[in-house]
């Protein structure tokens, strides 16, 4: 499927040590030179990638559904989620901060999860579609995947600032703690997944 | 999952013969790690768990939700009103919404778990929120932390899911020991919800709620008597309205009795056995009671069966009144219902025969009968019997005052009867009353006065007079005489001859008045006269005893000794 025909160092039966830069056997497990454990991300890479993302999913759920934030008002306490924030700047007409958040919290961890465990499939599959522009979805993914915590700074700028006892307060919910899971395991699984992975196939197709 | 495969493909293909060795050695122990779980699984295993536990916590955790209907959702908010009782939050308001018909709230209620259990089909809800009542203000503390929802648990078994909301707090609370009793009256007072029962100034209980028959126009009251109050409600009780207030006028003068101010504002009900009863067997719950409009009533039963008879009256009516007592011998045995003037078998009430028809009615268990439906007719009968043996009925007049009248049945009539029945009514004969007979007799006293030779004994009268006129005059001849002979000049001298004699008597009189020389004198000389004498006494006593001792001296007088009695 690749245009280009590269020579790969598992062609020539040879892997490259990541720390200290030195080209040994392919079957060994450990550097000659340096002792670096080798093919560290071949063996659990896929596996932890998968099990960092299953537990982002199951982070997902309690992150949307409870409230993130309860609000005092007056002795009168109301709870918001991310979602029902996001209704409410709809309706007041804040649009675009609307969209931020939503885009922020709810459409880029799930974009994050999708796009991973979609890489994760196709690399168990074998699969060599689009190789290079899989390639630049991680990238994008990896450098997207710290700026989804803004919910959790708003939550924690807000608790900090706004705290007047009875009169008004902010008080996080479980869902804050939900989302900063959720946010570090798709970083997490995000990084457990080796991209080198995505053109294993490839290689032993070109021998 | 299987990732062995991905990872050892790539260096198994690229030759199967140089490679072999490596397989075996390198990639084989490869191999051995591949298959080995990674640690990270752990993490998901854990969210998850934790996911599980927290959710199954959540649901198991949450008690039913129950709806409950109100008339209206005043102060009541969606995820803020609570449920308490006892002050305790045991649920609160999921959702509010309008029923179907959209005539009343439907409340989306969760009742948290430890508080399951009181959702039994009797439990009561109400809305707490400030209230002014007779009885006090409640619900003060509502006005600043909004209404909530109290809960009353009931005591039934059967647990249930859908209730309905009272309007207010129910006026005993559920469980609470006493007796509930059902009162009615057909009087134009009314009691309210709230109102109290109250037995010698005491409140013993409620009135909890009213209901009017429109059928038999009448007011129904439940009451409940609170324990230990509950054992002085027995079979004879008789209940009646306690206005607070009560005037008496008897040969005391007039008694004005005002009870607590709150018993006069709240008015209620109170009871007590009447005087001479015993107190009867006790009272089961629900049992009925009729109320008596005053306290001095409650002697006179009410009866439920009653027989009712035509009089026919010759006479005026005046002065009788619905109600009025029928009286056999001073024993009120009925009352008269109405007259019936304008009824179609009375053509003309100024036919000189015409009568009055006046309904009565006659209970016969006043007459020692049992209060029966059955023996009304048997009752009915014997008194037609007894009508032609002579009984009638008469007006009799109650109170001269005010000149009320009442019918009472006597013997005396002739038996025989004009009319069997009016109107389908038996008839009963009338007499001419007391009152009538009075009359007849004072217009009897007249006649024979207008009978009287009144102008003879005026004749007479007549002459006596001018006999008398001639005696007055001689007399005043008489008179004139004595005048004569006082106003004579000779009397006068008579008179000063009179008065000079009194003068003299008078100065003479006084010379002897106390502190006058002549009366000091004489008092000095009496005074001196008796001293001589007392000096004088012992002697003359000698004297007296012994004469002789003037001449040979007195003897000595031995002095007398009391001495014993001699034996």
């Amino acid at each position: 499927m690749t245009e280009y025909t590269a020579s790969t160092a598992l062609a020539h039966g040879l892997q490259g040590c990541p720390v200290c830069t030195s080209v040994v056997s392919a079957e060994l497990s450990r550097c000659e030179r340096c002792g670096e454990t080798l093919h560290a991300g071949w063996s659990h890479s896929i596996q932890n990638a998968w099990a960092w993302l299953i537990t982002s999913a199951v982070l997902y759920f309690p992150a949307n559904f409870l409230p993130i934030t309860y609000t005092r008002v007056l002795g009168k306490v109301t709870e918001s989620t991310i979602l029902g924030g996001v209704v409410t700047l709809w309706e007041h007409g804040d649009r675009p901060i609307a969209m931020v958040i939503f885009i922020a919290s709810i459409l880029v961890p799930l974009g994050k999860m999708l796009v991973l465990s979609w890489m994760c499939l196709s690399v168990q599959f074998g699969s060599r579609f689009a190789l290079t522009q899989k390639t630049k979805l991680y990238r994008v993914t990896d450098f997207v995947g710290r700026w989804s915590m803004i919910d959790v700074f708003v939550v924690g700028i807000l608790v900090a600032l706004i705290q007047l006892g009875n009169v008004i307060s902010v008080r996080p919910g479980l869902a804050a703690i939900a989302f900063a899971g959720m946010v570090v395991t798709t970083m997490l699984a995000s990084h457990a997944f080796d991209p080198r992975l995505l053109w294993a196939e490839d290689t032993r197709n070109d021998n | 999952m299987n990732t062995k495969a991905d990872n050892a493909d790539g260096p198994e293909k690229k030759g199967e013969a140089d490679v072999h060795a490596a397989k075996v050695r390198g990639v084989g122990a490869r191999l051995g790690s591949d298959v080995r779980f990674s640690k990270v699984w752990i993490v998901p295993i854990v969210a998850l768990a934790i996911g599980l536990w927290m959710t199954y916590s959540h649901y198991s955790g949450q008690g039913p939700i129950i709806e409950i209907t109100f008339h209206g959702g005043e102060g009541i908010q969606a995820g803020t009103t609570k449920i308490r009782h006892r002050n305790v939050e045991i649920g609160e308001v999921l959702d509010l919404r309008l029923s179907e018909d959209a005539d009343e709230v439907v409340l989306s209620v969760r009742i948290y778990p430890h508080a399951r259990h009181l959702l039994s089909n009797d439990s009561q809800f109400w809305v707490v929120r400030p209230r002014i009542g007779a009885g006090g203000i409640s619900g003060l503390s509502t006005l600043l932390s909004g209404a909530y929802i109290e809960m009353s648990p009931g005591s039934a078994a059967d647990l249930a899911d859908t209730f309905n909301g009272l309007d207010a707090p129910p006026v005993t609370p559920l469980g609470t020991p006493g007796l509930r009793v059902t009162l009615n009256s057909a009087s134009d007072q009314a009691l309210q919800e709230g109102d109290p029962v109250i037995f010698q100034g005491i409140k013993v209980g409620t009135i909890e709620s009213t209901f009017f028959d429109n059928q038999k126009r009448r007011s129904y009251y439940d009451a409940f008597i609170f324990a230990p109050y509950d054992e002085l409600v027995t079979e004879n009780t008789r209940f009646w309205f306690n206005s607070g207030l009560s005037m008496e006028l008897s040969a005391d003068g007039i008694r004005f009795d005002i009870a607590s101010l709150a018993a006069v504002l709240t008015g209620g009900v109170a009871f007590e056995v009447p005087d001479g009863f015993p107190l009867g067997e006790p009272i089961t719950d629900g049992a009925f009671f009729t109320i008596y409009p005053r306290e001095n009533v409650i002697q006179d039963f009410e009866y439920d069966n009653a027989l009712t008879f035509v009089i026919l009256f010759k006479g005026s009516i005046r002065g009788l009144r619905p109600g009025a007592p029928v009286e056999f011998r001073g024993v009120k045995i009925g009352k008269v219902l109405r007259w019936d003037i304008d009824h179609p078998e009375i053509e003309n009430l100024l036919e000189p025969e015409s009568r009055i028809p006046i309904l009565i009615e006659i209970v016969p268990a006043r007459l020692g009968y049992e209060d029966d439906f059955a023996i009304l007719d048997d009752v009915e009968e014997r008194i037609g019997e007894l009508v032609s043996e002579g009984l009638s009925a008469g007006l009799t007049a109650g109170n001269m005052l005010t000149g009320q009248k009442f019918v009472e049945l006597r013997y005396g009539g002739s038996g025989a009867v004009e009319m069997q029945e009016f109107a389908g009514y038996t008839v009963i004969p009338s007499v001419d009353g007391q009152l009538d007979q009075l009359l007849a007799n004072v217009s009897n006293a007249m006649r024979t006065i207008s009978d009287l030779p009144l102008a003879e004994v005026v004749g007479s009268a007549n002459i006596a007079l001018e006999e008398m006129a001639a005696t007055l005059a001689e007399f005043r001849v008489l008179a004139d005489d004595i005048d004569r002979i006082v106003s004579n000049p000779a009397a006068d001298e008579v008179m000063a001859t009179l008065n000079a004699a009194l003068q003299s008597f008078q100065q003479l009189a006084s010379s002897y008045a106390e502190g006058s020389a002549t009366q000091v004198d004489l008092q000095q000389s009496l005074q001196s006269l008796a001293r001589a004498l007392q000096e004088l006494e012992p002697v003359l006593r000698t004297l007296r005893r012994d004469p002789n001792s003037i001449i040979f001296g007195g003897s000595e007088e031995e002095d007398i000794e009391p001495r014993g009695e001699r034996q």
